[in-house]
C-alpha cells in the first residue's frame, strides 16, 4: 500500500506465491493400467517406440511456437492408488531403459497417490495438503439458466455434470400420470447436447476414494504448476534416490530420473495415450472447466510466459492438449 | 463498466474480541487459501475470495431485464476482532450478444458477469440495484451474503453471545461511469430498516481499468459500511441509554458496551490509499460521519465524568 511518500506493509497481508521453474511443455508418455505395468521389457520397448514418433512432432511444433529450442520435459504417472504396481526398484529401471533405447529422455516419474493424499515428511508432518482436496475446494459449478447467487445449482455430492440432469424418475403420485422422461441437457450445447455426469469420488466404510477422472484432472493442474497450498508449491520434483525403495509410498510425489531434465512444471501440457482413455480425458476437461484457479497464480505464470514470448490461453483447459494414438496394446486393447 | 455489490455488517457472535488467531480460524473458508491479516493501524482479517456461478436477469429501470452470466464473488472480513462484514459483488461487462459461452471462459475472469444481450443503460441497472426491495437483492446477492456470514457465525469456537444487541445493516453499492460529470461523485443515502445505499461515479471509464483501483473502490464501500454501522450502533446505544432523563450512573452502565467495544474502532480510510481517499473526503463533508461520531463520543465521556462527579 502506498500513501503520500510512505510505504507500510505487513507480511501476513501479502499474498506470497512460490514461483516455480517452468518448462514450455510437459509431455506425458502414455497412460497405463496396473496390469500393463507388469509386462516385460519388450512391451515397454514397443510403447516407447510408438511414442517416439509423436515426441518428435510435438518438439517441432513447440520449436516453431517458441522460436528457439524449447524446454520440454517428459513424465510418466504410475497408478499406485487403485492397485499395487511392480515396486520402484523393478519398474523404474525398466521404464528408463525402454525410453533410452528409443531415443526418448524419460525425465520424471510420479505416483498417482500423491494427487490424492497430503504429502508428509519423515515425522508425519504435513508438508502440503491433498491436491485433490485443494482442487475440490476450487470447484465452481456451472449454473443452469435462471440461477442466482441466492440459489446455487442443485449439487449432488461427489458428482459433477455439464448440464441439467433428468428429473428423478420413479416417483408416482396417486391419481396422477407418471412424469414423462426428460433427457438431461448440456448447459452450453452446440446445436445438440452431449451430457456428462462425472463421479468425482465414492465414500465406502467412511473412507473417500477419488475417481480416476478426478485424479487425472488434479494431475493436469499439478503439471501446469497452478495448484498452491497457501501459496506454496504442491508435489515438487525431487531427485531420484540412489537406492530405489521397494514401495512407491517411500518415494516423493515426483522423482527426477534424468538429472539433465528441464523443469517438471510447464506452461502447457501434452498427453500422448491410447484412444481407450478418451472418455477419462473428456471427464478431466469437464472437471477443469469448472475449477477456478487462483487468479494471482495464473497471472504470475502468464506474465513469465509472456516474458518468454509465449502467450497462454485464458482458460486453463486450453493449455492442455492430447494425442489419442495407438501406442501398442493397453489392457489388451489396440492394434499393437 | 459497472459494479454492483452489497455489504452486510454486524457484530461477531462472540463475547470477547477475537484474537488474530481466532480470526484466522473463523475466516478460513477456502481450503488451501490464506486468510490475510493486518494489525495496523487497526486489526483486520479477510477471508479468501469465494465464487458462485449465476445465469440470471438483472433489472434495468423500465427496460427489459438483462441476462447476465458469470461469477459473483464474496468474502468475509473482521475488523478490530469485533465487526464482521460479508461483502459480495460483481463487475458487469458487455459479453457477446446472443449466446452464453462455455463455462471455462467465465471462470477465467472470476468476479465478473457478462451481459448476454446488449445493456444500453448501465445507469438504469445501477438505479434498479439501489432501489431494489429490502428482501430482494440483484442476482440474489443478499442471500449469498447472508449465507457467508452464517457460515462464519456458526464456527464452533464462537460462544454466540455478543456483548450487546445491534442490528445488522445492509449497504447496497454501485460504481459506474457518468460521462456528463466533471469529477468523481459520491451519493450516500440512509433508507429504512437498516438499509443504506452508496453510489460512486467516475467521469472516465479509464479510471476503472486498473484492477488495483477496482479493488480499492470495493474496499471503500466496505469501509463506509463499517463506519456507518459503528455510528448507527453508537446512536442506537445512546438512544436506549435514556441519556438526559435518567441518573448518569445508570446511563453510563447502559453505555458501557459502546465504551468498551466500539469507541476505539473509528478509523475512516485506515487501509485505503490514493484512489478512494477522495471519495471519503467528500463523504466527510456531507453527511460528515466523523463529526457526528466525535460529538457522540464526547457526549458519552461527559456522562461518564458527570456520573463520577455526582457520586
Amino acid at each position: 500500500m502506498t500513501g503520500q511518500g510512505a510505504q507500510f506493509q505487513e507480511s501476513t497481508a501479502r499474498r506470497t506465491l512460490e514461483s516455480l521453474p517452468m518448462s514450455h511443455l510437459s509431455i506425458e508418455l502414455g497412460h497405463y493400467y496396473s496390469d500393463d505395468l507388469d509386462n516385460d521389457d519388450a512391451y515397454f520397448d514397443l510403447q516407447f517406440r510408438q511414442l517416439g514418433h509423436w515426441f518428435g512432432a510435438a518438439s517441432a511444433a513447440m520449436t516453431e511456437l517458441v522460436g528457439r529450442r524449447p524446454r520440454i520435459s517428459t513424465c510418466f504417472l504410475v497408478d499406485d492408488y487403485f492397485t499395487e504396481p511392480p515396486p520402484p526398484s523393478v519398474l523404474i529401471p525398466k521404464l528408463v531403459s525402454a525410453a533410452g533405447n528409443n531415443d526418448i529422455e524419460l525425465d520424471y516419474i510420479a505416483r498417482e497417490s500423491s494427487c490424492a493424499a497430503a504429502y508428509r515428511n519423515a515425522d508425519g508432518d504435513v508438508i502440503s495438503d491433498s491436491p485433490a482436496k485443494l482442487t475440490e475446494a476450487k470447484l465452481v459449478e456451472e449454473p443452469p439458466p435462471g440461477t442466482t447467487a441466492a440459489r446455487p445449482p442443485v449439487h449432488q455430492t461427489g458428482w459433477l455434470s455439464n448440464g441439467q440432469r433428468s428429473p428423478a424418475s420413479g416417483r408416482y403420485e396417486a391419481m396422477k400420470p407418471p412424469e414423462p422422461w426428460r433427457p438431461p441437457r448440456q448447459n452450453v450445447a452446440f446445436r445438440h447436447s452431449i451430457f456428462a455426469d462425472i463421479q468425482l469420488w465414492e465414500t465406502a466404510n467412511g473412507r473417500r476414494e477419488w475417481s480416476c477422472a478426478m485424479l487425472a484432472a488434479v494431475w493436469q493442474l499439478v503439471r501446469l504448476g497452478l495448484l498452491r497450498d497457501r501459496g506454496r508449491c504442491v508435489a515438487a520434483a525431487e531427485p531420484v534416490p540412489d537406492r530405489l525403495p521397494d514401495s512407491w509410498g517411500k518415494l516423493p510425489p515426483v522423482v527426477r530420473v534424468n538429472p539433465r531434465a528441464t523443469p517438471f512444471n510447464a506452461y502447457r501440457t501434452l498427453t500422448v495415450c491410447a484412444p481407450i482413455f478418451l472418455h477419462v480425458e473428456h471427464a478431466v476437461r469437464t472437471i477443469l472447466e469448472r475449477v477456478v484457479v487462483d487468479p494471482a497464480v495464473v497471472e504470475e505464470v502468464d506474465r513469465r510466459a509472456a516474458a518468454e514470448g509465449l502467450r497462454l490461453a485464458d482458460s486453463v483447459v486450453d493449455r492442455i492438449e492430447y494425442l489419442f494414438v495407438d501406442t501398442g496394446p493397453v489392457r489388451d486393447v489396440g492394434a499393437g | 463498466m459497472l459494479a454492483l455489490g452489497e455489504v452486510q455488517t454486524t457484530t461477531l457472535a462472540h463475547a470477547a474480541e477475537a484474537s488474530p488467531a481466532v480470526a484466522e480460524q473463523v475466516l478460513s473458508l477456502v481450503r488451501g487459501e490464506r486468510v490475510r491479516t493486518l494489525t495496523r493501524p487497526i486489526s483486520y482479517a479477510v477471508s479468501p475470495d469465494l465464487f458462485v456461478g449465476v445465469d440470471c436477469r438483472i433489472p434495468v429501470g423500465n427496460a427489459t431485464p438483462v441476462r447476465v452470466v458469470g461469477t459473483v464473488t464474496g468474502r468475509v472480513a473482521l475488523t478490530g476482532g469485533r465487526v464482521l462484514q460479508g461483502s459480495v459483488g460483481a463487475w458487469v461487462v458487455p459479453g457477446p450478444t446472443g449466446n452464453r459461452r462455455p463455462w471455462a471462459h467465465y471462470l477465467a475472469s472470476p468476479g465478473i458477469v457478462e451481459t448476454v444481450a446488449r445493456c444500453t443503460d448501465p445507469v438504469g441497472a445501477a438505479d434498479a440495484h439501489l432501489a431494489a426491495a429490502r428482501s430482494s437483492s440483484t442476482m440474489g446477492m443478499g442471500v449469498y451474503c447472508n449465507r457467508l456470514l452464517a457460515a462464519v457465525q456458526q464456527y464452533q469456537d464462537l460462544d454466540g453471545r455478543p456483548p450487546f444487541t445491534t442490528r445488522r445493516t445492509t449497504l447496497r453499492w454501485v460504481v459506474h461511469v457518468d460521462d456528463g460529470s466533471t469529477g468523481e461523485r459520491v451519493e450516500f443515502a440512509i433508507e429504512e430498516d437498516g438499509l443504506r445505499t452508496l453510489r460512486l461515479t467516475v467521469p472516465d471509464p479509464e479510471h476503472l481499468t486498473s484492477a488495483v483501483v477496482r479493488e480499492e473502490l470495493v474496499a471503500l464501500c466496505e469501509d463506509v459500511a463499517l463506519h456507518d454501522w459503528l455510528l448507527t450502533s453508537l446512536l442506537s446505544l445512546l438512544e436506549r441509554s435514556r441519556i438526559g432523563s435518567d441518573h448518569p450512573a445508570a446511563v453510563v452502565r447502559r453505555l458501557r458496551p459502546a465504551i468498551e467495544h466500539l469507541v476505539h474502532l473509528w478509523m475512516p480510510a485506515a487501509r485505503l490509499s490514493g484512489p478512494a481517499l477522495g471519495f471519503w473526503d467528500k463523504l466527510e463533508r456531507r453527511p460528515g460521519m466523523s463529526r457526528q461520531w466525535n460529538t457522540s463520543v464526547r457526549r458519552i465521556r461527559d456522562q461518564v465524568a458527570l456520573s463520577g462527579l455526582l457520586q
